[in-house]
């Protein structure tokens, strides 16, 4: 088995059903425990669904995928060719002290990576978004 | 996804199964309000058989958490694995929504 996965998504709900079966037969091939198997599709679902639902208002985006099983960590690169969009500068930072009225909706997803994440960064260059992550499997 | 519903008194209990994300969030958060009514007006979310949620689905209990509160009503949890608690810390949600360790408790909670 490959410790590489490559796949390529531009339906957000195909698209997603599609990352939980190839990412489940990665994890079961490679004996991912659940916590990793858990915290690599939170990961991916929110990385690739903001790409996709925000990237081309009435267009349909590009979103390809890189992972790969060093042995020591999981690295991961999303491209999309969507619009320029840095998660890591322009999601809102979410309030988790906020009383319950008082939550915003949005910016949970960006948050719950940047916390589970041992390195993230962004680039665009190519009319492209890159992100690449790096998840400590020994975390 | 199947948001397995029962009823005891004017509690409604749902046991979803499987995953809660960006594909299916939004009509579990719908299925759920729509069995809500005046005779049955609270709700306790029994997440012992859910291996998965992302953002999506925290954003659906928090809409569901927010329009219960703005009634004077409760959205009480139960039976999180270690890794749906995780999350739930991580967005702080274990500080507004009641998050008990089983059904029972959670029902006794409600009282």
């Amino acid at each position: 088995m490959s410790n590489e996965l490559n796949m390529k998504i531009s339906n957000p709900d195909e698209g997603l059903a599609k990352l939980e079966h190839v990412v489940q037969d990665f994890s079961d091939s490679h004996g991912w425990p659940v916590a990793l198997n858990f915290k690599i599709k939170l990961i991916l679902e929110e990385i690739i669904l903001n790409a996709l639902n925000y990237g081309h208002p009435g267009k349909e985006t590009n979103v390809s995928l890189k992972l790969i099983d060093n042995g020591q960590d999981v690295s991961m690169e999303i491209i999309d060719d969507g619009r320029p969009f840095d998660p890591l500068k322009e999601a809102p930072v979410p309030n988790t002290e906020a009383l319950l009225e008082d939550r915003p909706i949005g910016g949970l997803g960006v948050h719950l990576v940047k916390t589970m994440v041992s390195e993230i960064s962004y680039e665009r260059t190519n009319d492209k978004n890159t992100i690449r992550i790096s998840v400590d499997k020994s975390e | 996804m199947d948001i397995n519903a029962t009823k005891e008194g004017n509690i409604l209990i749902s046991k979803p199964l499987g995953r809660l994300d960006g594909t299916n969030s939004r009509d579990f958060e719908e299925n759920l309000k729509s069995q809500l009514n005046d005779d049955v007006n609270n709700l306790i979310i029994d997440l012992e058989d859910l291996v998965y949620i992302s953002s999506a689905g925290l954003r659906a209990i928090l809409l569901l958490a927010k329009t219960l509160n703005s009634k004077g009503q409760k959205l009480v949890l139960c039976s999180l694995s270690d890794q749906i608690m995780e999350v739930f810390e991580i967005s702080g949600f274990n500080k507004v929504i009641s998050i008990h360790a089983d059904r029972s408790s959670a029902i006794s909670s409600m009282s």
